[in-house]
């Protein structure tokens, strides 16, 4: 064995170094960092990715924080809690056992009495809900269940917008998800209808009532919800120019659904920090965008973007946010995450109005 | 520091490091990540077993992945017998035949599972024999064996690799 051999080993092995895949935390950390494109093909971080970043940084310390009561909910809470599987909590009694290893998302029975395939759920208050965990290791056996309590009507803004899965496959880094093998189900209870909604641990997952599927991943908010026995007062969101929201129902019909009561303009340039603006006179930038011809978002933009790129976050009264992409130059220029559009030029003009 | 602390900052400081050496064991990167994040979870699941007795959190992950590894290639070796040839040059001497990297690589890629973490372990993560005999549970001996056999096969170009270890 000479040491010119070890010496070509060893560079032959650094060669390829750079083709690892990377942790996912600089993964991450692009989601508030300027999209500027390295090369001729600019593929932007996808909601999903972005969303579920967020979510997983944040479970790494609830999956490991508890130590031996990991997984139970709190001591002292008020409300119900059994550890017994298959005993009933709430009108819907949650399985002994979750099923995974599908390539779609298992739910122990289809809606019943209401229509699943339109939302995710019903735009009203639900009577009863369950939460159902089956957590690591397994994530199939049943670890325990939760009657909730409280204003039950904070479940029905964050779960009736939540957005349909698109077409088209998103990106997710599924690394370091040391919760993806907890599993929830949410039993729902309405007047004369019944709903089971499966949140998968799987980050990159979303969640699914069997009839519909939305990309959001609701992980975080049943673990929470379990642990607590509360429905959380306000659904989790990044902060303006800091992430991705995960997007609303009705984008995936059109650009920027519904009745918007104010936009967030995140503007990114020259690889600085992003300048924020805020505005509430959104009508003729709504409209621009509303306009446009639409196809499937590919969640990808070939091209440079020029000048500028510009993230709009689009929030509600209720429910979560819609976020469009708007990279001039990029080909296709606008994405909401849903829709895509190739040309952006008549949404500059009341953007650039909005910028002042 | 908590143990939640100290394995959000293994992955931290050392995620990407962990998914190069998975790379250089398996040559495809979503292996490598099914690796990585396998070794996390076992460390995850026996972490009031195990890790209060580990000195040092990075090289327990280290050997965690390297045991990932070659954990998935016995799982896999009945489905895994099939040869590949190392390939030829045609160049006159042993040490000339393989001076292409990219041969080099796949020829590394051809080794069997434990004389290749041998080879990544001493020449990639520039390991000594015996550091190496802990993490893949052998002889110090033994590691000596295989990485010499691991050498001989790279610089034989008409031996025939299989990948059962």
């Amino acid at each position: 064995m000479s040491d010119h051999f070890e010496d070509e080993l060893r560079a032959t092995m650094r060669d390829h170094d750079h083709e690892a895949p990377a942790a996912g935390l600089p993964d991450f950390r692009a989601a508030d960092a300027p999209r500027v494109p390295t090369g001729g093909r600019y593929t932007w971080l996808p909601i999903a990715a972005a969303a579920a970043a967020v979510l997983t940084l944040v479970g790494i310390t609830f999956a490991l924080g508890p130590g031996e009561n990991r997984g139970a909910p709190k001591a002292g809470a008020a409300a119900s809690v059994t550890s017994s599987a298959g005993r009933a909590a709430g009108a819907l009694s949650c399985p002994d056992r979750y099923v995974t290893g599908r390539n779609d998302i298992w739910v122990p029975a289809q809606p019943v009495g209401l229509d699943g395939a339109a939302r995710l759920a019903p735009d009203r208050t639900p009577a009863e809900l369950v939460v159902c965990a089956y957590l690591n290791p397994s994530g199939a056996s049943l670890s325990g269940s939760r009657a909730v309590t409280g204003d039950l009507a904070r479940v029905t803004p964050t779960l009736t917008w939540q957005p349909r899965l698109g077409s088209a496959p998103t990106a997710c880094a599924s690394y370091l998800a040391t919760t993806d093998s907890d599993n929830y189900l949410l039993g729902l209870t309405y007047r004369g209808a019944t709903e089971w909604i499966s949140v998968p641990g799987n980050h990159c997952a979303g969640a699914s009532n069997g009839r519909f599927r939305t990309v959001r991943n609701l992980r975080a908010l049943a673990e929470s919800t379990y642990r607590s026995g509360v429905w959380p007062a306000k659904d989790a969101m990044p902060a303006p120019c800091t992430g991705f929201a995960a997007g609303r129902l009705g984008q995936e019909t059109v650009m920027v659904p519904d009745h918007p009561t104010a936009v967030t303009i995140c503007t990114y340039r020259d690889g600085r920090r992003p300048v924020r603006t805020d505005r509430v006179d959104i009508n003729d930038l709504v409209a621009a965008l509303d306009a446009l011809r639409t196809s499937p978002s590919t969640h990808t933009c070939q091209g440079s973007p020029t000048d500028a790129t510009y993230e709009l976050e689009f929030t509600y009264r209720d429910g979560p946010p819609v976020w469009v992409r708007v990279s001039p130059g990029c080909t296709p220029s606008v994405d909401n995450g849903n829709l895509q559009a190739s040309d952006a030029n008549s949404v500059l003009a009341p953007l650039h109005a909005l910028l002042g | 520091m908590g143990p939640d602390e100290t394995l959000a900052q293994l992955v931290t400081t050392s995620g990407d490091r962990l998914l190069r050496l998975a790379y250089q064991l398996t040559h495809d990167r979503a292996a490598a990540e099914d690796v990585v994040q396998e070794a996390l979870m076992n460390i995850h699941r026996s972490w009031r077993r195990r890790l209060p007795e580990i000195e040092n959190v990075e090289a327990y992950a280290r050997r965690a992945v390297v045991n990932e590894y070659l954990r998935r290639k016995r799982l896999h070796a009945s489905s895994e017998i099939v040869t590949e040839r190392v390939p030829e040059t045609g160049r006159a001497s042993a040490e000339q035949t393989i001076v292409d990297r990219d041969e080099l690589w796949r020829a590394l890629g051809a080794l069997p599972a434990r004389q290749r973490a041998v080879l990544v372990l001493r020449y990639y993560e520039d390991l000594p024999d015996h550091r190496i005999a802990e993490l893949v549970d052998a002889k110090e001996a033994t590691v000596r064996s295989l990485a010499s056999r691991a050498l001989i096969a790279l610089r034989s170009p008409r031996s025939q690799l299989r990948s059962t270890p």
